[in-house]
């Protein structure tokens, strides 16, 4: 769907995208693109495919048995289910983050350096700098620095997801995927949470799925509205809550479909 | 008390007295051998534990279980070196790689395996793999190398099996997490799932010691009979648990050969029960 502002540069596009899980389909005809340095929110209720679609951007339902895709996802032009796309180093560029905080059962310090050190990085002190940086972009960096060899189990659930952040930025990516990060947190790490994505949003482009219609509108520039498998209405987020075309939307939006 | 009381008073009441009888006979067990090893114990002292000779039936008889006992934790050794690797490879290919029919063959085959009588098993190796160790320098037709396959082949799926319960039991989320970094399956599989699974893979290990270390009747079969220590993978071994076997419906009642039999057996449980407890303790904390 066109966006008739000025118009950013470009970093992911669906085109004429599906997805089936066996033989229900998941997405229907998606086209989209998302933007580079913005944060865009994907809404819409339960089972309207939001995390499908998430999940497609960076293969991580290749795993589903029975799960197939029709259509192009383009990361930079490039389609990212090309059979000959490295997959590793295709990650590395396009982290995500889920709903649960999923740290390794290891230390701080080396659940952050999982990532560079998977990704070849040997030298201990470039390791230490990444660490110490990425920590300190997720805003977890003075909580933690006394006790870095202290396993990740041990922190708070917000701190845990702040950690995941940091794991996913240790290897610099470039567009970040959050599957409703803060659904299993509480007011305040929620609220920590958001306000680190809009500082990360300066450097990296965010795409957050979330049930939190409130949260969309509080941090995203472009809201993606779906229903039922398809892409009812994608525009910047003050024009879609000042006046949504579609009447699915407006539902929505007030509360009447939920 | 009304009705609903009386009900649940005698729910509660059945749920003790069954739970009393269980260990009561665990109880039991643990005292009927000892009553019987005792005799032996007091007669040979320290001896029956520490002594290599065992010549039960000599004019002269010997009672020392030391040499089987050993004999008994190298086999045991031996097959865990073997088994554990290969159940955890299978284990990691189940986990990491099968796809569903493949995970569904094996899973068909490990159940059928694990259904083989272990009789049978030590009939096969006596008979077609004895033959290849012959020519391949064994000097004994049965020795502990043979026994050490035949408890792999008892025991590996057993313990491939509860591998992959263990690494199937952690969060999808964390496999996932591992991959969304750029992780290889072999990496997700290896450095973080198996470390998340660990409790349960150490589990799976000493459940599977316990059961090598018990298992009788491929060891009666196919390790031989002398009671000396191995120095080589050609020699035989004796076993406690073959001994048992062998020996216990010859014996007289009774008599110290008799109630030294039985102070293997008291060694045997000993063994099994201590880890038996550490397998329970391993899954108590990690379920914490």
């Amino acid at each position: 769907m066109p966006i008739n502002d000025e118009k950013p540069g470009i970093v992911i596009s669906v085109r004429n995208f599906n997805a089936y899980y066996s033989d229900k389909k998941a997405l229907k005809e998606i086209n989209l693109d998302f933007y580079k340095n913005k944060i865009t929110a994907i809404i819409g209720p339960s089972g309207c495919g939001k995390s499908t679609l998430l999940r497609s951007i960076n293969r991580m339902n290749d795993e589903i048995v029975g799960f197939r895709t029709e259509g192009e996802i383009l990361y930079n032009g490039k389609n990212v289910n090309d059979k000959k796309l490295d997959l590793t180093l295709y990650r590395k560029n396009v982290g995500m983050v889920f709903q649960k905080p999923t740290p390794f059962p290891m230390s701080i310090y080396d659940n952050v350096s999982f990532g560079p050190r998977i990704h070849g990085i040997k030298n201990k002190s470039k390791i230490e700098d990444i660490v110490e940086s990425s920590l300190k972009k997720a805003a977890l960096w003075e909580e933690v620095k006394d006790e870095l060899h202290k396993s990740a189990l041990s922190l708070s659930g917000g701190q845990q997801q702040r950690l995941c952040i940091a794991r996913a930025l240790a290897v610099d990516p470039e567009v970040i995927l959050l599957d409703e990060p803060t659904s299993a947190l509480d007011p305040i790490a929620t609220q920590k949470i958001e306000i680190l994505l809009e500082e990360l949003s300066q450097n990296y482009s965010i795409i957050i799925v979330t049930h939190n219609l409130s949260q969309a509108v509080r941090i995203s520039d472009y809201m993606a509205y779906m229903f039922q498998g398809d892409l009812i209405e994608y525009d910047s987020t003050s024009k879609i809550i000042r006046s949504p075309k579609n009447e699915l939307t407006e539902q929505y939006l007030t509360g009447r479909i939920g | 008390m009304n009705k609903r009381e009386i009900k649940n008073n005698f729910k509660n009441i059945m749920v003790v007295c069954v739970a009393c009888f269980s260990i009561l006979i665990l109880v039991m067990i643990f005292g009927f051998i000892i009553k019987e090893s005792v005799p032996a114990i007091s007669r040979e002292g320290f001896k029956l534990f520490s002594g290599m000779l065992w010549y039960p039936t000599h004019s002269e008889p010997e009672y020392g279980l030391a040499a089987m006992f050993i004999g008994s934790l190298l086999i045991t050794l031996l097959t865990a070196v073997i088994v554990l690797p290969l159940g955890y490879i299978i284990a990691f290919f189940m986990y990491g790689y099968a796809k569903p029919w493949e995970k569904n063959i094996i899973k068909s085959s490990i159940d059928l395996l694990s259904g083989v009588p272990s009789v049978i098993i030590g009939s096969f190796l006596l008979v077609y793999v004895a033959p290849i160790f012959f020519k391949l320098g064994a000097w004994s037709r049965e020795n502990i190398l043979l026994g050490a396959v035949g408890l792999t082949i008892l025991s590996l799926p057993y313990t491939a099996s509860l591998m992959e319960e263990a690494m199937s039991s952690v969060d999808k989320s964390m496999k996932e997490g591992a991959l969304a970094l750029g992780a290889t399956k072999f990496r997700a599989g290896f450095s973080v799932i198996s470390k998340a699974a660990m409790p349960g893979l150490m589990n799976a290990v000493i459940l599977t010691l316990n059961r090598i270390i018990g298992e009788t009747m491929v060891v009666l079969m196919a390790s031989g009979g002398a009671a000396i220590i191995p120095m080589s993978l050609w020699d035989p071994v004796r076993p406690l648990t073959a001994a048992i076997a062998s020996e216990m419906g010859e014996v007289e009642l009774g008599s110290i050969h008799y109630s030294a039999l039985f102070a293997a057996g008291l060694v045997l449980l000993t063994i099994s029960f201590i880890l038996t407890l550490i397998s329970k303790k391993i899954s108590r904390r990690s379920s914490k």
